[in-house]
């Protein structure tokens, strides 16, 4: 063949019950390429490497920046965003799979409320508007907010689930972005108001108590957020709160 | 009904079921240090009295076989503790889903739970073939029957990686412990406990094939 190809090896799901099969797709090969833009390639020309012209698959992309988290997704059995995955050193064939910690909607969409529930049970925000105006919150030191940021960062991808032990089918955890989150609205002085009730959703089943320190989410996670350290300080917090708990009430 | 059944727990127990499931966690933690790594530290010390020779390790050892109330005292120290962690450790490690990241604390994490399954079978084999063969027939296990034990080969290799089970979960649990209860919260922190525990199994492995391959000496 004349010209440079690459092929990508597609975990593909009709429906959320249906069985998911794979299917190869072979397109002109562009070292600047990425997992998206191979998808979106795909897109203009859905026929298989047999010839077989299918559906074209679906995933999940917005920012195309490796901020938004939409576009997770498993690629060669690693989890990572697509969009950041160029074609250049990747080879070939490129396995490209859906999240397997999260239901499937259609081949490589998935479903991530989850987390967005974890966050909820959690009360991972600052509560400022109140019936009256509450004037401005406390002051917070520049070493506070730059520890702070590195939580901010988040963009609950999922991949710190995906590649959790802990997180699966037969366990509650709710994995490592929940507990980021609850530790970072409480380095706010405002939002530390409010750390018993997110103490009370750690101290829950799923909550930190389920982690099995295998720290994969720290590995894993493409915004560098210390997971480790929130997971640990968390700990610290939920030990406290046990100790004074157990013999102030 | 589950919300039903959360709501009368309270009246039974005095806790929600999502404090029990804490408490109980964090007794799993608990219990692998005080009392039982606690104990697995001065058993490895007690037997290493064998280095000296089989009539020192005997005399040595003698307070432990004259602890007043005996019984109530291992089943306090010892056996309800190790039966609770083994036991709830099991129903942890079923929730578990281990997976082939490539980083070593995934790796640690997979060998914490193969080796806490190996320990429970070790120490099931263990207490069975000594003191609750002494419960049952009086028969101390002295010098000359852990030598016949040791000179077997089979029983040796059941020791050796049992005995590497049990090392292995405790050093590595003393790792877990510290995060779990928040001593080692930053990742330096966190490196430091691992790179010390990783030592420290070294030297209580080399401790402990040394204390078994020593009862092999003839009396």
């Amino acid at each position: 063949m004349p010209e440079q190809t690459q092929v990508l090896r597609i975990k593909r799901q009709e429906t959320p019950n249906s069985e998911p099969y794979y299917e190869e797709f072979e397109i002109p090969y562009l070292p600047h390429h990425n997992i998206i833009s191979m998808l979106m390639e795909i897109r203009r020309n859905p026929v298989t490497r047999q010839g077989k012209r299918v559906a074209p698959v679906v995933f999940d992309a917005n920012c195309l920046e490796e901020v938004c988290g939409s576009c997770t997704m498993v690629i060669n059995g690693r989890v990572r965003q697509g969009c950041s995955q160029l074609a250049e050193g990747l080879g070939g064939p490129v396995t490209v799979e859906p999240m397997s910690k999260f239901p499937v909607i259609r081949d490589l969409w998935v479903d991530r409320s989850k987390m967005f529930e974890a966050l909820m049970k959690a009360h991972a925000w600052i509560p400022i508007d109140g019936t009256y105006d509450l004037g401005p919150g406390p002051r917070i030191a520049p070493h506070v907010q730059e520890f702070a940021y590195l939580f901010s960062r988040c963009m609950t991808c999922g991949c710190c689930l995906e590649a959790c032990p802990q997180v699966n089918s037969h366990s509650k955890f709710m994995g490592a972005a929940v507990i980021g989150q609850a530790y970072l609205m409480s380095q706010h002085p405002t939002g530390k108001m409010n750390l018993d009730e997110r103490l009370d959703a750690m101290m829950s089943e799923g909550g930190v108590a389920d982690c099995g320190n295998a720290q994969n989410c720290v590995e894993v996670c493409p915004k560098e957020i210390p997971l480790t350290t929130a997971i640990g300080a968390v700990g610290r917090q939920t030990s406290i709160k046990w100790l004074r708990d157990l013999f102030m009430k | 009904m589950a919300e039903a059944e959360a709501a009368a727990a309270p009246a039974i127990t005095g806790m929600t079921a999502d404090q029990r499931h804490w408490l109980l966690r964090r007794l799993h933690s608990l219990s692998g240090i005080i009392p039982i790594g606690g104990f697995l530290f001065f058993h490895i010390f007690e037997n290493a009295f064998v280095l000296k020779g089989g009539p020192v390790w005997w005399k040595e050892t003698e307070f432990t076989r004259n602890i007043p109330l005996q019984v109530a005292v291992e089943a306090t120290v010892l056996w309800i503790p190790i039966l609770y962690h083994a036991i709830y450790g099991i129903v942890i490690t079923v929730t578990a889903q281990p997976n082939d990241y490539p980083f070593e604390r995934n790796y640690q994490y997979t060998l914490q739970r193969i080796s806490g399954i190996l320990a429970f079978l070790f120490i099931g084999f263990h207490v069975l073939t000594t003191r609750a063969y002494f419960y049952t027939t009086g028969v101390e296990t002295d010098y000359m029957r852990m030598h016949n034990f040791m000179m077997n080969p089979l029983i040796l290799a059941t020791y050796i990686v049992g005995t590497l089970a049990c090392v292995y979960h405790l050093t590595n649990g003393i790792f877990t412990f510290t995060i779990t209860w928040g001593i080692a919260v930053g990742a330096k922190a966190q490196t430091l406990v691992n790179r010390v525990c990783v030592l420290l199994f070294v030297v209580l492995a080399v401790v402990s094939v040394a204390i078994l391959v020593a009862f092999r000496t003839p009396a």
